[in-house]
Formats: structure tokens, sequence, C-alpha cells
């Protein structure tokens, strides 16, 4: 797993707010840069990285989430979890069959004949995810995203503006991702 | 499983005082559901305690340094224990998919066969030696029986990896680092807020005061109160220093009450941080061997930390401000402050420390105030600290300060105004040198 962008000028100092604005502008980048190639099934690295780098910025999103206008976060979070979903339900079945593959090179000749008809099924449901996922991974629909997040980012810092700092609703929380 | 709403976070609040209040209620999520999912059997508390370590290691990969240490520790022990419960669920989701596709294929070998048989009035036997999928049967059978004992050998690893974690205090030293910024939060606002009805005092009196000065009968006294500011004409440019309105405090020493509190050397509030005890004694013992030595007691180290203390500093300043003339007037060296209390500590204590190798005072001093204002705003805290605790020390009947130590203060004042505006002592050093210049002026034309 690659390991995360450093945040420049982050400090413990900062206020929730300002540390907001900072970190989710480094992992809306981060998302956008590890897009190219996930569609390539026999590459199941891209879309590991990049479900990791859609994995961070969600977690951003939901850790600072007071500092965001709450409809437009609401809206943005939603659009990152169902890339977050559509990336998931790709990669279970890519480690799934990496697994069952290593499992059947070192089962016995007859068990393996059981374990390939699974890899087939779940080729099958692979290819299937990867069509859902090419409707998320879209490059218009990425740089839409990327620009809501570049005006959410720049929201943090307008004094103000809509609801930005009210408390956080019942429920509404830090990290709440399932 | 839903997560836990955390209370009070603040947009407008420090970053570090936010990650603690998400870290305790994640960590305390985390730990409610350690109980049931020690239980081999309790499959949900396993997977609800899986999210629960997820979510206080995504606010740890946000915010872990804002715990020192003990967030990476704790960060990287929430991965560990996220992985083997993930590697659990994995068998989890896997045994039900593998039955399932054992079920799906024989109903489909059942159909086909079904339909071979065609009228006749009873099923062949050997007619399930066509069935398509009869030699997948035994694998899907092994896998899940692997899946099974794989399960039950991942569920010894996380019950024995919870076990090692909770001995070793993993989360206990987060609870505490956390706990700890609260603390510095709750320290920082009451500081602000006692900085506060002291500027509210000032305004008020300094009113009051311009009244009195400004009515026509007012008594010119030849002996001016203490905190009227001096005539600019007898102040040297270097005099006027320039505090920010928002940060002058009336010098609070006016009442008994208060100048009791104030010129207080007492050392109570090391009692409550260990870091402090050990910095304290340290001081004590190496102060106490260099009793011969100029400034050999503790009550202006003490009283600088005192200083530092009410003002809402971390235990860290406080420590370096316990220990600033150790290297200055006693054996101890940077190597054993740095080595007992981290590289920060030393650093600042060795700030405090003059160059001696500089023989004339006033360019030792001016060297010291400049390395200080450029270091850190922590040394600079420490230096201010240590100039308004010498300034109260007159008040207690101390000598007088000698001409060109006073211009060393102005300067300081004036430096400090520069370079960190923020810093809490500047109004109170402003206002007490002052009144010892007032002091001065009137004792001259006595």
């Amino acid at each position: 797993m690659a390991k995360a962008r450093e945040i420049p000028g982050l400090s413990a100092e900062d206020s929730y707010a300002e540390a907001a604005a900072k970190v989710v502008s480094v992992r809306s980048q981060e998302l956008a840069d590890h897009a190219a190639g996930v569609l390539d099934v026999g590459d199941i690295e891209r879309v590991h990285e990049m479900r990791v780098a859609t994995r961070r910025l969600r977690a951003a999103l939901e850790v600072f989430e007071p500092c965001f206008p709450r409809k437009r976060l609401k809206v943005d979070l939603g659009e990152v979890k169902e890339l977050a979903d559509a990336l998931g339900e790709r990669r279970d079945r890519d480690v799934a069959i990496a697994s069952l593959e290593a499992l059947a090179a070192k089962m016995a000749a007859p068990d393996r004949a059981g374990i390939e008809s699974l890899i087939a099924r779940l080729r099958e449901e692979q290819r299937r995810t990867n069509e859902e996922l090419a409707r998320f991974v879209a490059p218009e629909r990425l740089e839409s995203l990327h620009e809501r997040l570049t005006e959410l980012v720049a929201s943090t810092h307008a004094a103000g503006s809509e609801d930005v700092g009210r408390p956080p609703q019942p429920g509404g929380s830090d990290g709440a991702s399932g | 499983m839903k997560a836990r709403r955390v209370k009070k976070l603040d947009p407008a609040a420090t970053l570090a005082e936010n990650a603690a209040r998400m870290v305790l209620v994640r960590l305390d999520e985390m730990r409610s559901f350690a109980p049931k999912a020690i239980d081999g059997r309790k499959v949900k508390a396993q997977h609800d305690m899986r999210i629960a370590t997820k979510r206080l290691r995504y606010v740890l990969e946000a915010t872990e340094f804002c715990f020192g240490r003990s967030g990476e520790t704790a960060r990287r022990r929430a991965r560990d224990l996220q992985d083997v419960l993930g590697e659990l669920h994995d068998c989890d989701v896997m045994l039900p998919r593998v039955r399932e596709h054992l079920a799906d294929l024989r109903s489909q070998d059942s159909r086909t066969i079904h339909a071979r048989a065609g009228d006749a009035p009873d099923l062949d036997p050997r007619l399930v030696s066509l069935a398509s999928h009869r030699t997948a049967y035994r694998g899907l059978e092994s896998l899940a029986v692997y899946y099974e004992a794989r399960r039950a050998l991942l569920f010894d690893r996380f019950r024995e990896q919870w076990r090692r974690q909770e001995e070793m205090g993993t989360w206990d030293r987060l609870e505490r680092a956390a706990n700890r910024q609260l603390d510095r939060a709750r320290r920082r606002r009451r500081a602000a807020r006692r900085a506060e009805r002291a500027r509210e005092e000032h305004a008020v009196a300094e009113r009051q005061e311009r009244r009195r000065w400004s009515a026509p009968d007012a008594p010119r006294s030849s002996s001016p109160t203490r905190g009227t500011r001096p005539r600019d004409d007898r102040r040297p440019a270097a005099r006027s220093a320039r505090v920010p309105a928002a940060n002058k405090v009336w010098p609070r020493v006016s009442t008994p009450r208060n100048e009791e509190r104030h010129l207080s050397t007492s050392s109570e509030y090391v009692q409550d941080s260990p870091l402090l005890r050990e910095a304290y004694e340290l001081a004590a013992g190496a102060h106490r061997q260099a009793r011969r030595r100029r400034n050999a007691d503790m009550r202006h180290p003490v009283a600088v930390g005192g200083l530092l203390h009410q003002y809402g500093y971390d235990d860290e300043v406080v420590a370096a401000g316990l220990m600033h003339e150790l290297l200055e007037d006693t054996d101890v060296e940077a190597g054993e402050i740095t080595a007992r209390f981290g590289p920060e500590v030393g650093a600042w204590v060795e700030a405090m420390t003059e160059d001696p190798s500089i023989e004339a005072y006033e360019e030792r001093k001016a060297e010291h105030r400049a390395r200080v204002a450029a270091h850190s705003p922590e040394a600079a805290a420490i230096y201010g600290a240590d100039k308004v605790a010498k300034l109260r020390q007159l008040d207690r009947g101390a000598g007088p300060l000698a001409a060109r130590q006073l211009d060393h203060y102005w300067s300081t004042l004036n430096e400090l105004s520069a370079s960190h505006p923020d810093l809490p002592f500047l109004a109170e050093l402003d206002a007490r040198l002052r009144t010892v210049d007032a002091e001065r002026e009137s004792a001259a034309r006595r």
C-alpha cells in the first residue's frame, strides 16, 4: 500500500478548519493522481492504490466533517462513498481470485477443479464489477469531483458561508464510515 | 454499526484538541466491543470491533502527530488489529460463498441428471458419473474446511494480539496522551480568560487614572503611581516598547492579595506532573550542589516555571523554565537534559544560556536576546518569564536593578514585542519596567 502523502505545514496548533483544508486538499489530489489504469484487471494494484486513496479522502472528509458546509459535504461525500464502494466491489473479487489461485497452486490436484470453478465464477463477477466501476472513474466524472472538492476546501476559509462551524447534528461525527 | 457521536467538535479550536476528543470516543468505542469479541462465537462483535478499529485508525492517520509517539504506536497497533480482524472477516465472507457455490453446482448436476433420466421408472446410478461438476465437489469441501480452520487460527491470533496490546498499555497511553491534550486546551482557555479579565481591569484602571490626572485640581505628585507612563523626553528611543494594545495588562501589583499571589515561589504546581517533578528534582539537586555560586537557590526557577504554568504553557516548556539556569550556573550538561527530557526541552534550556566567550556585558546580552528571539516562541516565553520573575522579586526587596540591567530589560521588551508580539508576559514586563523607571525618576528628584 502506498504511503500517505505528507501534509505540508500541518501542525497540531492549526485550527481544526485550517487543518481540514490542508488535509482534504492533499487527499483529493492523491485520489486524482491514482485514477489511471484502474480498469485493467491484469494489474490489480492500480485499483488497490486508488481504493486506498479514496479511503483516505473519505476518512479525511469524515474526520473534518464539522469544518465544511453540511449540504455541500453531503453531496461530495456521497460521491466519494459511491466511488469507494465501486472500487471495493472490484477489489474484493481481485483479492479473492488472487488468494484462491495461490491456494489452488498449493493444494492437491484433485482439489483444484473445485477451486478453479469458484475462480471462474469470481472472474465473471470481476468483469461485472469492473463495468460498474467504469461509470465512476470516467475522466469527466473524476474531474468534476476534483473541482467540487477544491471548492469544498475553499469553503472552509469563507467565514460565515452557509453553515460552516455549526455543531454537528446528532449522529454526525468523525470517521463514521463503515 | 453506527459511529458514536463525538461531542464538542469546534472548527475554531486547535486540531490537537478536536483530535483528542475524536480519539477518546473512538478508543472507547473499540474497547467496548472487546469483551464480546474475544469470545470466538460472537462473530458480530468481532465485525463491529473491526469497524471501530478502522475508525480509530483513520482518525489517527490524520492526527497521530498530535499525540507524540503514543499516537504513532497506537495507529500501527490499530492497523495490525484491523488486519487480523479483516482476515477473520474474509473467512466469514468466503465460507458461505464456497458453500453456496457448492450447493449451486450440486443443484445444477441434480437437474441435469434428472433431465437425462427421461421417462425411466427409476434413476440409473451410472448417470451420476455424467454430472459435469462432480470433480469440483471435493475441492470445494476441502476449501470450506480450510476456511473454518483458518478462521480458528486467526481468532487465536486476534485474541493474543489484543491481550498483548492491553498488557503493553498501548491504548492506555493513547488515552493519557489525548487527555493531556484536552488538559492543555483547558489550561489555555483558562489563561485566555484570565488575560481577558486582566485586560478589562487594565482598561478600567487606565480610564480612572486618566480622569484623575486630567481633573483641574488633580494633585501633581512628585512620586508617580506605579504604572504611570514614563516621560517620553527622559526615555531613550529603545524604551518605547510597542506592546500591542490587546496585550497590555495592568500590572497586578496593586493589592496585597495580588502581591502575595504573584510573588509566590510555591512549587506546588510541579506535584501534578511526573515530568515537572523530575525537572524540579534535577534542578534542585544541581542548585544545592552549586550553592556557593550566583543564583544557586530554587526560588527564581520555581517562579519562572510557575509563571509559564500559570499562563497555560505545556509541561515541557514549564520544565525548561525550571531548568533554565542549569547550564549557566551548575554542573549539569546539555546532553543530560536532552537525554532525560527530550531534544526540545534540551534546546530551550540551551537557548537560555549565555555565551560566556563574549566578555562585554552589552554585547553578551544583545547576542543572547537575538538568539532567543530567533530560536522559538517557547524560548522567548521562558526568557520573558525570567525577566518578569526578576522584576517581581524587586517587590520582595531584592536589590535595585543596575542601569545597564534596566537597559537590557527594556531592550528585551522591545525585541520580544517585535519578534513574538503574542507573548503573554509583555504587558506586565512593560508595566513593571515603567514602574521601575518612575521610581528611579522619583528617587532622583528627591
